[in-house]
């Protein structure tokens, strides 16, 4: 579950050794090798996706 | 058949707020005056039923989004019977939402929220000096803090971190972006939400000079450097859903990317309606055939040729559109964004330049990131 307690995340690589020095970035390129962007939490809330 | 993933019903056509940028009551659409101020029982029930009939013939659950108008209108009692007959006629399997302006949301309501699995999404701009700008009541007051006040109590809730899903806001081009995200964030919310001023090509959006400048695309571009600088970030959706797809993942939001997405509302009269942003497009939001869940049978009316017609409309058409490089990231925009009386949802969307603006800018953060 998604709180304001953001959970620790580690560095990633994109390709190779490069790093990724931004938290958002890596927080969303763990969700999209791991394949949890579509885990339902508070955040995503299933399949809400209206946008209004 | 398209698969519906989300359904926004209407339980109230009034609001307590009058926004002056509200799609619903400011943008030339007076529809809502023929509409009850709150959906009645049997309605709910219909709504209801033929929903979980949608859910076991599509055999895939859906989100029901509560929304408005203001939906708290309803009141606790009838708010609290309200989600009972949706939770018991569609399980546990299917989201139920709520998408609210906070000042209704008592402790009270929180409890029935709670007691029925209910996500909460609070609209709210940014600072009092932001929010109050639009966000008025009906005497004139602004709301900004009765709006904290409700967040506060929503945290301070037991089930409060389980049903806050996030806040809502609406760009005001004159605020700055790293103050509205800070002070977004400081309110303890999970994640925000950032929406474009509605308009299109025959009525820009507020603060655009032209269809080709960029000035919704500078801020959010401002907005990102914010975000991609913090070392303890909460979530901004949009901009994660347009990064995840820049770093080969999948979208969520309605207009973002190419997934499909399939969304019904449903008016508090029962009237199933198009697209709701559609009505600061001419009223193109209602369908050619009018249907109700009173009526009518809802899987065959999602079954029709009228509602793929306006599904297949959804996506993006205009040759500019199909040509782009950044169509997979962009997706062409909400529909309404898209509309003119000469062509209508054939164009692409007047925020374009703005969509490109921003994925380029997206693009380099994220190659600077891989050099770093």
């Amino acid at each position: 579950m998604e709180t304001t307690g953001i959970r620790t995340i580690e560095r990633h690589t994109l390709a190779g050794d490069a790093r990724l020095d931004s938290v958002v970035l890596a927080r969303l390129m763990d969700e999209v090798r791991n394949d949890t962007d579509r885990q339902p939490t508070a955040y995503n809330r299933m399949h809400n996706r209206h946008n209004r | 058949m398209v698969p519906i993933d989300t359904v926004l019903v209407k339980l109230a056509s009034r609001c307590n707020l009058d926004c002056d940028y509200c799609y619903v009551y400011n943008m030339g659409d007076d529809a809502w005056r023929l509409q009850p101020k709150r959906m009645a029982d049997e309605t709910v029930e219909a709504v209801a039923r033929q929903l979980a009939h949608l859910v076991n013939e599509q055999q895939m659950p859906l989100s029901v989004v509560f929304h408005g108008g203001e939906p708290l209108l309803v009141g606790p009692g009838r708010f609290e019977a309200i989600c009972r007959t949706f939770r018991s006629h569609l399980g546990a399997a299917s989201g139920l939402h709520l998408q609210t302006n906070g000042l209704l949301l008592t402790s009270a309501m929180i409890d029935i929220c709670a007691a029925q699995d209910v996500g909460i999404s609070i609209s709210i701009d940014g600072p009092a000096a932001v929010h109050d700008r639009h966000r008025l009541d009906r005497r004139g007051q602004g709301s900004h803090a009765r709006v904290v006040e409700a967040i506060d109590r929503l945290i301070a809730h037991p089930a409060g971190v389980d049903l806050f899903s996030g806040l809502l806001a609406v760009i005001e081009l004159e605020a700055d972006p790293a103050e509205v995200y800070q002070f977004l964030k400081s309110t303890g919310t999970p994640s925000i939400d950032l929406l474009y001023r509605d308009g299109n090509h025959d009525h820009l959006p507020t603060g655009k000079a032209s269809a080709l400048s960029t000035e919704y695309g500078d801020w959010m571009v401002r907005l990102m450097d914010t975000y991609l600088a913090d070392r303890q970030p909460i979530r901004v959706r949009v901009l994660d859903d347009m990064l995840r797809l820049i770093l080969g993942g999948r979208s969520r939001k309605e207009g973002v990317g190419l997934a499909e997405y399939g969304i019904l509302v449903i008016d508090t009269d029962g009237t199933i309606t198009k697209n709701d942003t559609l009505k600061s497009a001419a009223g193109e939001d209602r369908f050619r055939t009018s249907a109700s869940v009173l009526n009518d049978d809802l899987v065959a009316f999602v079954a029709s040729r009228d509602f793929a017609d306006y599904h297949m409309a959804q996506r993006p058409s205009a040759p500019a559109c199909l040509s782009c490089p950044e169509l997979a990231v962009c997706g062409g925009g909400m529909p309404t964004h898209r509309w003119s009386a000469q062509n209508g949802l054939n164009n692409p969307s007047v925020f374009c330049a703005d969509q490109k603006h921003l994925i380029q800018a997206m693009r380099a953060r994220v190659s600077t990131c891989e050099a770093a």
